[in-house]
């Protein structure tokens, strides 16, 4: 992918880090950004002293005009924006029972609202170009409800609001294929299931036991599929939910 | 070379779709035996794909003979010394397939069921019987009529959705020996068979009046298809089983 240039929004976070490096290992130019930028240049400082083409920028999904910004910057730097991975998300409030509607708005202003306007602001400039991949980040609970019984013995929830914006995230995911193809534009999602961290061990075991390869995703696991849907590998593919998920669904 | 060392099969291997997929196999490393019903479609697409450097068998066989799918097996296995990839490809598809619901008779109903659905469960049991010991990745080939109607593949349409079944069920029970199943749906994709599709189909007595403009507005080609096949055989798919990817241009979105 050697000349092409890469957005990774929530670029800090794990799946970000992880998506970052995969384009990078491949030849792409990615700019890693989120809110916090401090951790986006440590990431991309670690990267570039290997060799790999990342650089760092300020995103802020829950405001529209910081990612205009990002916008003109990586167009005025690299002329245009090949790939574009909508991973920034925020996880606020808790369950129903505790979730504040205040929690909620906050959540809403950028899983769906700043969620839409990345994929309008950099689609504007993909019909500009008459090309671009445009790949979102999901989740197996965009797909399927959180079985509660995982979280037994700790004190992990799955938020209310993680459904709802995962869930949107899949059919905009849709919608957007419909609308941008005509432009040269493929629009794919990828639906992770839960990365191993340092969640306790009662989680891991539970968690471990509902997928079938027995284990939760490590390292190396959305690498293979990021780099895979934002390459020509997948050129006739679009509008499409690629679960990475060790057959957590499968089942 | 993802699949340096690999040895694959590929059921329907030589034409179409399959040799789109035996050709990308190839080019990622792997050494292929393509297997058609027809062995002189097997040879001249292994003459092809030798001239072009790679490691290839043709291979004849009824894939829904479980005695000749037992030798096609153990014939990988002594020429090639081990077996890691399966693609189940083989079907009758295109206007082989066609006929109206009311008038389908029971030899293309057992025909289509015989190579599309047993065919693909004899050649997966008798590969992974194999593979337990070192673990693998089978890819069924499914299609886009697994999800959506499709006027006169009433049957055809059956076989495929129950390889989507089969997809899941096999990567529940395969999983602990190291062996992901998955499935790859295509849509309209250009072939040689396919040329002139819907111009034969009409001829079988489908109308035609539910075909439609898909978003990317193009036919897909067979060389879209095999770099999935590529990376779901990879360990770039390590965490990828029981699942399906539809290769459609936007078809099912609609």
């Amino acid at each position: 992918m050697d000349g092409r240039i890469a957005l990774v929004t929530g670029g800090a976070g794990i799946y970000g880090t992880h998506i970052t490096r995969a384009l990078a290992e491949v030849g792409a130019h990615v700019v890693v950004a989120s809110r916090s930028l401090e951790n986006c240049e440590k990431i991309a400082g670690e990267m570039r002293a290997e060799g790999l083409k990342v650089s760092a920028m300020y995103f802020d999904q829950g405001a529209s005009e910081s990612i205009s910004a990002v916008c003109e910057n990586i167009v005025s730097e690299f002329g245009k924006i090949d790939i574009l991975f909508n991973n920034a998300v925020a996880r606020a409030g808790g369950d129903p029972s505790t979730v504040t509607e205040e929690q909620w708005v906050t959540a809403m202003q950028v899983n769906s609202t700043g969620f839409f306007m990345s994929c309008k602001i950099f689609g504007d400039q993909m019909i500009r170009q008459r090309s671009g991949v445009m790949v979102n980040i999901s989740s197996i609970y965009g797909v399927v409800a959180p079985n509660f019984n995982i979280y037994e013995g700790t004190d992990m929830t799955s938020p209310a609001n993680y459904a709802f914006a995962k869930g949107g995230i899949i059919n905009y995911t849709r919608y957007a294929a419909s609308y941008y193809g005509r432009f040269g534009i493929r629009v794919n999602c990828i639906s992770p299931g839960g990365f191993q961290t340092d969640q306790p061990d009662v989680f891991i075991k539970n968690y471990s036991k509902q997928t079938l390869l027995g284990r939760m995703a490590t390292d190396d696991d959305i690498k293979g599929a990021a780099v895979f849907l934002a390459s020509d590998a997948s050129s006739y593919i679009t509008g499409q939910n690629l679960m990475v998920d060790g057959g957590w669904t499968a089942i | 070379m993802r699949l340096k060392d690999k040895v694959a099969i590929v059921t329907g291997g030589g034409t179409g779709i399959g040799m789109g997929i035996s050709r990308s196999l190839a080019e990622a490393g792997a050494r292929v035996v393509i297997v058609q019903s027809a062995i002189e479609k097997a040879e001249k697409a292994a003459n092809e794909l030798r001239a072009e450097g790679h490691e290839i068998m043709p291979y004849g066989a009824d894939i829904s003979s479980r005695e000749m799918v037992q030798k096609l097996i153990d014939t990988t296995i002594e020429e090639f010394g081990r077996l890691d990839i399966l693609v189940n490809n083989a079907a009758v598809t295109g206007s082989w397939a066609a006929a109206p619901f009311l008038e389908l008779d029971d030899e293309l109903l057992e025909r289509t069921i015989a190579v599309n659905l047993k065919g693909t469960f004899i050649v997966s049991q008798e590969a992974a019987r194999k593979m337990t010991e070192n673990g693998g990745s089978i890819i069924h080939i499914s299609s886009v009529g697994a999800y959506a109607a499709q006027e006169g593949a009433s049957i055809y349409c059956a076989t495929k959705a129950a390889l989507l079944g089969l997809t899941k069920t096999m990567a529940l029970e395969l999983a602990p020996y190291n062996i992901r199943v998955n499935a790859i749906a295509p849509g309209d994709i250009e072939t040689e068979t396919s040329e002139k599709v819907v111009d034969d189909i009409k001829e079988q007595g489908v109308s035609g009046k539910y075909f439609r403009r898909i978003p990317l507005d193009r036919r897909g080609k067979p060389a879209e298809i095999g770099p999935t096949a590529v990376f779901l055989a990879s360990d770039d798919a390590a965490y990828i089983t029981g699942e399906t990817i539809i290769i459609d241009g936007g078809f099912l979105i609609y």
